[in-house]
């Protein structure tokens, strides 16, 4: 798996590329815990290129939200496709994620908040 | 470069794409004592699909379950599961295809000692190096999956058989496996449940990309999601491949044996009791 960093409109953007499976997801829980300490305020999580992702992946989301909360950090995902999506709807999280389809949207809506 | 954690030890693998063949078994044969309790069977099950095996009580569906899952090795024939002949792997190698898929056995076969919660959590202790708090919020959501949220505390003796059940697909599913093994995953549920466990088997298939191989005779959910169907035959086609089809095909076959059991008719070739001349001569003897 391989994360990529950028800076849009005060939103930390990063672009995950793989599967986020067992194997994986210690590195997303790294590059999450990194933002939670630094507390950033608007972070968005690109899933384009992410192919699936498994129940540890999806706690690992669920943790960094859990996090960012305390510090009332805005959290997105965008551009999931249908694989990621459904694993995300199967235990009703569309409710907890800002869930938007593409980058901009995601960016427009986490830097006006 | 990629960060494997510790206890994991599936490998390299290769990714199964939908309609690729992932599991193969080739000529399979069981025999136990005089008995051929499987004979002859040839399949395939291709990613991405619900196979459903199905045939009476005694027709070898459990036996041919156990020898897909390796716990059983048979007496000649291959079973390739993930590219690999798992019939001439040793109990080592199979460790590391067991991380692949799940095994939904018929009762649960929960850990009475252990709570639900400890149960479920039981193959990513030993499998993985997940954080425990990973893992507790993993273990809420496989309950969510099966309609047992808040249960994680209870013991097993505590749940009902169907509740039971339910907390063996959650344990079965915990790692996420590339193919679900099911035995008879409906039976004792109630039609509520028996659809919403039948609405996971979909879900995970055509939403997730996962594969299930199912064992049933619960003839409303084998046809509400097997993709293909396997009919095994007993009586006088004891273990043979009675008919192999999609829903349709195995509607449509005419074969008196499988029209029978999908009609689920009293009367037919499938014999409930021995011939007269065979039972009496059980009875008093060959003199």
């Amino acid at each position: 798996m391989e994360i990529k960093e950028k800076n849009e409109k005060d939103v930390v953007v990063l672009a995950i590329q793989g599967e986020i499976d067992l194997h994986v997801s210690p590195t997303l829980r790294t590059a999450l815990k990194a933002k939670a300490q630094a507390k950033t305020p608007r972070l968005l999580l690109n899933f384009a290129e992410v192919a699936y992702i498994d129940s540890s992946g999806l706690a690992t989301l669920i943790e960094y939200y859990q996090s960012a909360r305390t510090y009332q950090g805005k959290f997105g995902l965008c551009c999931l496709n249908l694989s990621v999506r459904s694993s995300i709807e199967l235990v009703r999280l569309t409710e907890v994620f800002s869930i938007f389809p593409t980058e901009a949207e995601a960016l427009k809506s986490l830097a006006s908040s | 470069m990629r960060e494997a954690p510790r206890k994991i030890a599936s490998g390299p693998k290769k990714i199964f794409k939908a309609g690729e063949v992932i599991l193969e078994v080739r000529d399979l044969v069981q025999v136990f004592g005089d008995r051929r309790v499987l004979d002859n069977i040839s399949f395939q099950v291709r990613a991405g699909e619900t196979f459903v095996i199905m045939g009476g009580s005694g027709c070898g569906k459990t036996t041919l379950l156990r020898c897909l899952i390796g716990a059983q090795k048979p007496t000649s024939g291959s079973i390739h599961l993930f590219g690999e002949d798992i019939t001439r792997m040793d109990p080592f190698e199979m460790d590391r295809i067991r991380l692949r898929f799940g095994m939904n056995f018929q009762f649960g076969a929960l850990f009475q000692s252990m709570t639900v919660g400890e149960n479920i959590a039981l193959p990513l202790r030993q499998h993985s190096d997940v954080d425990p708090s990973l893992i507790e919020m993993i273990v809420k959501m496989k309950l969510e999956l099966v309609g047992l949220t808040g249960f994680e505390n209870f013991m097993p003796s505590e749940l009902s058989g169907g509740m039971r059940k339910r907390v063996g697909l959650a344990r079965a599913m915990a790692l996420d496996p590339e193919i679900l093994f099911s035995d008879e995953p409906t039976s004792g549920l109630d039609p509520v449940m028996t659809a919403v466990v039948d609405q996971l088997t979909l879900d995970g298939t055509r939403k997730i990309g996962a594969t299930a191989v199912v064992v049933s005779h619960d003839m409303t959910s084998v046809f509400r999601i097997a993709t293909r169907i396997l009919m095994l035959g007993n009586g006088p086609r004891q273990g043979q491949v009675v008919a192999e089809g999609t829903p349709e095909e195995i509607r449509k076959n005419p074969d008196p044996f499988l029209q029978q059991f999908v009609r689920g008719e009293a009367d037919g070739p499938i014999p409930l009791r021995m011939a007269q001349d065979e039972y009496l001569k059980h009875l008093l003897g060959d003199g």
